[in-house]
C-alpha cells in the first residue's frame, strides 16, 4: 500500500464515522395536511414534512425521530396523545376478565345449590322408601366427602352434611343403607369437580411504551411497579413484582354471531383490461383496452381487472398494476424481432444464386432469374455485372481488353461511360463531352463532338501539319481559339502562340521569334533577327524599321548631319523633306550608328501642314555631347493602300 | 482501436481547468493505479509523480495511451482531485505520490442543512442533479426518471453525496462516472455492455476464483420503514435454506427502508428474503482493459470450464497502470 492510499484510507477511515445517523429533536408544527405534519425543527429555519403518528396540531411542539431517510412524530409536549385506544382496549379487557370471574363465581354458587337439592331429593326419597318397608331397612343416608382425586374415592372423611365448597377439592357422594343393622354403601361417585377460588378483584393496566423485543423491555427497564406494563411486539408484559410476566396478546373474546347478512353480489365476470403507458409510475398516453395493445418500443403495460356484477351494469376496477413481466417479454421480443429483421436484411442483401446455362454462368440475387436485378454473367465475352439485362461493368477479354463502364442503359457503344483498354483511356461517351488519352496525347472534346483541347508532347514527325500537334484551346464554333504550337523546325524554344479570333478578324502570331504586342501606345511587331520594329501609334504616325513585308522600301537614303559637334538643346531636328516622291509615303527614320546610342533617341514626326517630315534627334540628359556622330537613314517607303496605284 | 489485441501503452496526466473542464498542462507519471467500485465515491487513484508542488489541491485527468497497427489513441481512464501528499528523495531525484479523489468529493464534502428533505412526487434525477451541482464536473441526465414516491429527509450528518445515493435507491438508478470526469445519472442497465468467451473476445488472463455464499444466506428478514415493520420467514420445508430445513434463524435486517408505490412492508420483506437468499456466484480475475466496462455494468461470461456463464454485475476494478493496463475485476452473478 503506497503512502497516498494509506493516508486516504485513513481519511476514509475518519470521514465513516461522520456517516449519516438517526436522531431525535424538537420541532414546532406549523401547519398540518392529512397525515403530514410540516415542522420547523430547532435549528432548521425551512419547513419540513414529517408523519403525523400523532395527533398534533399548528403550533404545538413535537419531538420528532428522524431515521433512515423518514421522519415521525414520536412525542407531543403541547398536547400529549389522545390515541389511548390500547389502554382503553387493555381496560375494557380487564372488565371483561372481571366479568367473567363473576360469572365462575355464580355459577360456583348455582353448582352448590344444585347439590343442595339433589341431596334433599335422595332424602326425600329415602323417606319414602322407609314408609314403604321400615322393617327390614332401618336407614339411607347420603354422605359426602372431600377429596383430591377425582378417580379414587376417598376413604375418609364421609359426613352426612353437605360438605361447603373448597378451592381444589373434589365432593364424593355415596349412599348408606342400613338394613338390620347393617349398613351398604353403594353409589360412590364424584360429583362436584374442583372450583377455583373467586377471582379478586382486578387491578387496572397502566401500558407504558413500546419495545421491539424484551431485550430492549429489560434493558430500559430493569424492574417496574405494579400494575405497570409494556407491549413488547403484540404481547404484553406486565411487573408481577419480581419480573416482567408475558399475560400474552391483548385481544378480546370473540364476538356473537352477526345477524344474517343480506343477499351477496355475484360477480359475473372478471375481466383482465391492459394499457401501454409512456411511463413506468402512471398510465398516461394510452387507453385500457380487453385486449393486449401492440407494444410501443420504451413503453410499459400497466393491467388491471374489470369485474362486472350481476345485480350491476356498473363496472369495478381493481387497483391498476404495473405488468413488468410482460413489459420485459415484449421489450425482449420486440428487441429479438428487430435484430432478427435486421440480420434477415442483411441476409437477403447478400444472399446469391449460381448456376450455368447456354448464355453462361450466372450469378444472381434471385434463383433462376439470369436478369435480376443484380446479377453477374461470365461467357465468352468476359465478365459483365449488370442490372438485369443492361451492362454496368464490363471486363472484356477480346482482343483489344477493355474496362468498360456503362450507364445501364444498353450495352451499346454509346452507353459506354468510360474504357480503359490498352489502346487508351477514355472517360465519357463517345462522341459527346469526353476525356480521352492516348499513349500520345491527352485530347478533351467538346459536347458537339468537336476536339476542344489537345495535349501532345514529341516525338513530332510531320512538320507539314503540325497544327495537329500542341495544345489548342477552342470555342464551340472552332472560330476562336489559342494554340500552342511546337516548333516547326525542331529547335528548341523556337514553338510558337496563335491566338485568333475570327469573329473580330484578329489574329496574333508569334513564330520563329517575332513577337506582337497591342497597348495604348498603339501596335508593335518586332523582328528577331534584325531588329527591326514596326510601331503604329493611335495618332496614326508610324516608325518603321527594316522588313520586308509587306511594305516595299525604296529610296533609302543615309544622312550623316552630325559628324562632330554638340548638341545644345535638348533636340536637333533633322528635316527630311517633304513627302515629294509620287506614288510613296516617307513612313520613318532611324538612327543607325552614335556613338553613345543610351545618350539619344529618335522620334519621327510630320509636319501636319506641309507634310514634311523630319527626324527629331532627343538628348538623354544635360551632359555635353561631344564627338557625336549620327547616320539617320531616310527610308521612301510605298504602301499597298487600297485605291492607290503604285 | 481494438481493445481485445495487443498494443502498446502508456500514461500521461494532465492537468485540469474545473471551470472549462479541459487538460491545462501536463504532469509526469511513473506508474499508479485506479480504484473504481459500486458504492461511496466510486472511485480514486493512487499515483506516482515527479516534480509536483505539496499541499496544492488540482483536478487532474490520467490518459491511457496506446498504439496499435500504426495507429495511436488516447483513452481517459479518470478524472479527480488530487492532492499532494508527500516528498520522496531518493539520492537528489525527488518524487511525489498524489491521492486522487474522484469527482464526487465535493458533494461529501458539504453538509446538508438540518431538515433538507427531498420531496414527493420530485423527479428524483433532477434532485440528484441539484446534489451534484456542487462539484465542477459536467452532469448528464437521462430522462423520464421516476419520482419520488415520499419525502426524503436528511439524517444527521448527512452530505450531498449519502443523499444522492438514498435517492438512487429510492428510484433505482445509478449514477456512473467516466474517464473524462463527467457523470451520468441514468436507469441501470438491463443488457450487458460486453461478453467475454474464449472464441470470440477472451480477454481474461488464466486464473480465474469463482466462489458462491450460501452461509449468510437469510432465512429470516426484517425490513423497517418508518416506525413500521415487517418481517418475513422462510418456513417452507421443501426449500434448503428454510428456518424447518437448516433448524436454525439466520436474520438480516434493514432499516429505513423507501418503499415504492403500491408496495407494503410485508411484501417488501418478503421480496427482499427471496431476493437475499439467491445464492449468487461471484468471481474475481485479471483481464485487459475495456474502456466501457464500469462497476454496476452487466456483462455476459462464457467460461464453462471455470463455472463462470451467464450475466454478471462489475462489483469492483483495480487498474494498473502499467503494461497492457491490467485490469483486476471482481463480479457477481446478478
Amino acid at each position: 500500500m503506497s503512502n497516498a492510499e494509506l493516508i486516504r484510507n485513513l481519511q476514509e477511515a475518519m470521514q465513516s464515522r461522520s456517516r449519516p445517523a438517526p436522531y431525535d429533536a424538537t420541532a414546532v408544527v406549523t401547519r398540518v395536511d392529512g397525515t403530514t405534519a410540516w415542522v420547523r425543527l430547532a435549528g432548521s429555519d425551512t419547513e419540513t414534512p414529517i408523519k403525523r403518528t400523532i395527533d398534533a396540531k399548528a403550533g404545538d411542539t413535537v419531538q420528532v425521530r428522524v431515521s433512515g431517510g423518514t421522519a415521525w412524530i414520536t412525542g407531543n409536549s403541547t398536547a400529549p396523545p389522545t390515541d389511548d385506544r390500547t389502554a382503553k382496549q387493555a381496560v375494557q379487557t380487564a372488565e371483561e376478565a372481571h366479568v367473567e370471574a363473576a360469572k365462575a363465581v355464580e355459577q360456583t354458587a348455582e353448582n352448590t345449590r344444585a347439590i343442595t337439592e339433589q341431596a334433599q331429593s335422595i332424602q326425600n326419597n329415602y323417606r319414602a322408601i322407609t314408609r314403604i318397608d321400615t322393617t327390614a331397612v332401618t336407614g339411607v343416608v347420603v354422605q359426602y366427602a372431600k377429596s383430591d382425586s377425582p378417580t379414587v374415592a376417598p376413604t375418609r372423611g364421609w359426613s352426612d352434611a353437605s360438605p361447603t365448597w373448597e378451592s381444589g377439592k373434589y365432593i364424593w357422594q355415596r349412599t348408606v343403607t342400613t338394613i338390620d343393622g347393617e349398613q351398604i354403601i353403594s353409589n360412590v361417585s364424584c360429583i362436584q369437580g374442583a372450583k377455583g377460588e373467586d377471582g379478586a378483584d382486578g387491578t387496572s393496566v397502566t401500558i407504558l411504551g413500546h419495545y421491539d423485543t424484551y431485550a430492549e423491555l429489560t434493558a430500559a427497564h430493569p424492574t417496574g411497579s405494579a400494575g405497570d406494563s409494556y407491549m413488547v411486539g403484540a404481547d404484553l408484559y406486565v411487573w408481577n413484582g419480581t419480573a416482567w410476566e408475558n399475560v400474552g396478546q391483548i385481544q378480546g373474546p370473540q364476538g356473537d354471531t352477526g345477524p344474517k347478512g343480506d343477499t351477496g353480489r355475484g360477480i359475473a365476470s372478471i375481466t383482465p383490461e391492459y394499457y401501454l403507458s409512456t411511463s413506468n409510475t402512471t398510465q398516461t398516453g394510452g387507453s385500457w383496452s380487453a385486449t393486449v395493445p401492440a407494444y410501443v418500443e420504451g413503453r410499459y403495460y400497466w393491467t388491471r381487472s374489470k369485474i362486472m356484477w350481476d345485480d350491476s351494469g356498473t363496472p369495478t376496477y381493481t387497483t391498476p398494476v404495473l405488468d413488468t413481466a410482460v413489459t420485459n417479454a415484449n421489450s425482449t421480443a420486440y428487441q429479438a424481432l428487430r435484430r432478427a429483421g435486421n440480420a434477415e436484411d442483411v441476409a437477403n442483401a447478400t444472399k446469391q444464386y449460381f448456376w450455368d446455362d447456354t448464355d453462361g454462368v450466372h450469378i444472381s440475387s434471385e434463383p433462376d432469374a439470369p436478369t435480376a436485378t443484380r446479377n453477374m454473367l461470365l461467357n465468352s465475352l468476359g465478365m459483365l455485372f449488370r442490372r438485369g439485362a443492361n451492362n454496368l461493368l464490363a471486363l472484356l477479354t477480346g482482343t483489344n481488353p477493355s474496362v468498360n463502364i456503362y450507364d445501364g442503359r444498353g450495352n451499346a457503344d454509346s452507353n459506354v461511360l468510360a474504357q480503359f483498354a490498352a489502346s487508351g483511356v477514355r472517360i465519357g461517351k463517345s462522341g459527346q463531352t469526353n476525356i480521352q488519352i492516348a499513349p500520345d496525347q491527352v485530347e478533351m472534346t467538346a459536347p458537339n463532338g468537336s476536339t476542344a483541347m489537345v495535349v501532345s508532347y514529341e516525338p513530332i514527325t510531320d512538320f507539314s501539319d503540325n497544327t495537329d500537334y500542341g495544345i489548342h484551346i477552342t470555342d464551340e464554333h472552332d472560330q476562336s481559339y489559342i494554340s500552342l504550337l511546337p516548333s516547326s523546325d525542331g529547335e528548341e524554344f523556337d514553338g510558337s502562340l496563335e491566338l485568333t479570333s475570327v469573329m473580330e478578324n484578329y489574329t496574333f502570331l508569334c513564330n520563329d521569334g517575332n513577337s506582337m504586342s497591342f497597348g495604348n501606345s498603339g501596335f508593335v511587331i518586332t523582328g528577331e533577327d534584325d531588329g527591326w520594329l514596326y510601331n503604329i501609334d493611335p495618332l496614326g504616325n508610324v516608325t518603321v524599321g527594316y522588313q520586308k513585308s509587306p511594305f516595299i522600301y525604296e529610296d533609302v537614303q543615309e544622312i550623316v548631319s552630325y559628324s562632330a559637334g554638340t548638341i545644345g538643346t535638348r533636340a536637333v531636328a533633322i528635316s527630311l523633306g517633304a513627302t515629294a516622291k509620287s506614288g510613296y509615303r516617307y513612313v520613318g527614320a532611324t538612327v543607325l550608328h552614335h556613338s553613345n546610342s543610351s545618350s539619344f533617341w529618335i522620334n519621327l514626326v510630320r509636319n501636319a501642314n506641309n507634310g514634311n517630315a523630319y527626324a527629331v534627334i532627343y538628348r538623354a540628359s544635360d551632359s555635353a555631347v561631344d564627338a557625336m556622330s549620327i547616320t539617320v537613314r531616310k527610308m521612301w517607303v510605298h504602301t499597298k493602300v487600297s485605291g492607290e496605284a503604285e | 482501436m481494438d481493445w481485445s489485441k495487443g498494443y502498446t501503452a502508456s500514461y500521461i496526466m494532465q492537468t485540469v481547468d474545473p471551470a472549462t473542464w479541459r487538460d491545462t498542462g501536463v504532469i509526469q507519471i511513473t506508474g499508479g493505479t485506479i480504484k473504481r467500485e459500486l458504492a461511496g465515491k466510486r472511485e480514486s487513484a493512487d499515483v506516482d509523480c515527479k516534480g509536483i508542488e505539496i499541499g496544492v489541491e488540482r483536478w487532474v485527468r490520467i490518459y491511457l495511451e496506446t498504439q496499435q497497427d500504426g495507429a495511436s489513441a488516447r483513452t481517459a481512464l479518470f478524472t479527480g482531485l488530487a492532492t499532494s501528499p508527500a516528498d520522496e528523495y531518493d539520492g537528489n531525484a525527488r518524487s511525489n505520490t498524489l491521492s486522487c479523489y474522484s469527482v464526487l468529493k465535493p458533494c461529501e464534502d458539504v453538509a446538508l442543512p438540518i431538515g433538507w428533505y427531498a420531496p414527493q412526487n420530485a423527479n428524483g434525477a433532477e434532485v440528484i442533479r441539484q446534489l451534484l451541482s456542487v462539484t465542477p464536473a459536467p452532469v448528464f441526465v437521462e430522462a423520464d426518471a421516476p419520482t419520488l414516491s415520499d419525502h426524503i429527509i436528511a439524517e444527521s450528518n448527512e452530505n450531498h453525496l449519502t443523499m444522492i445515493d438514498k435517492i438512487l435507491t429510492a428510484i433505482d438508478w445509478r449514477i456512473q462516472i467516466v474517464g473524462n470526469g463527467t457523470i451520468h445519472v441514468e436507469p441501470k442497465p438491463i443488457d450487458p455492455v460486453a461478453s467475454f468467451d474464449p472464441l470470440e473476445n477472451d480477454m481474461i488472463e488464466t486464473k480465474v476464483k469463482v466462489t458462491g455464499d450460501l452461509y449468510s444466506c437469510p432465512n429470516v428478514y426484517r425490513a423497517t420503514s418508518g416506525n413500521v415493520t415487517g418481517i418475513a420467514r422462510d418456513e417452507d420445508p421443501d426449500s434448503p435454506l428454510s428456518i424447518q430445513t437448516r433448524g436454525r434463524e439466520v436474520w438480516k435486517s434493514e432499516s429505513g427502508v423507501n418503499l415504492a408505490s403500491n408496495e407494503s412492508i410485508a411484501q417488501y420483506a418478503r421480496r427482499m428474503l427471496k431476493q437475499a437468499q439467491q445464492v449468487k456466484r461471484a468471481a474475481s480475475y485479471t483481464r485487459r482493459y475495456m474502456p466501457n466496462v464500469r462497476p454496476s455494468d452487466l456483462i455476459r461470461m462464457g467460461y464453462p470450464a471455470q463455472g463462470l456463464t451467464g450475466v454478471y454485475m462489475v462489483q469492483s476494478q483495480t487498474v494498473a497502470l502499467e503494461y497492457g493496463a491490467a485490469t483486476d475485476e471482481q463480479i457477481m452473478e446478478a
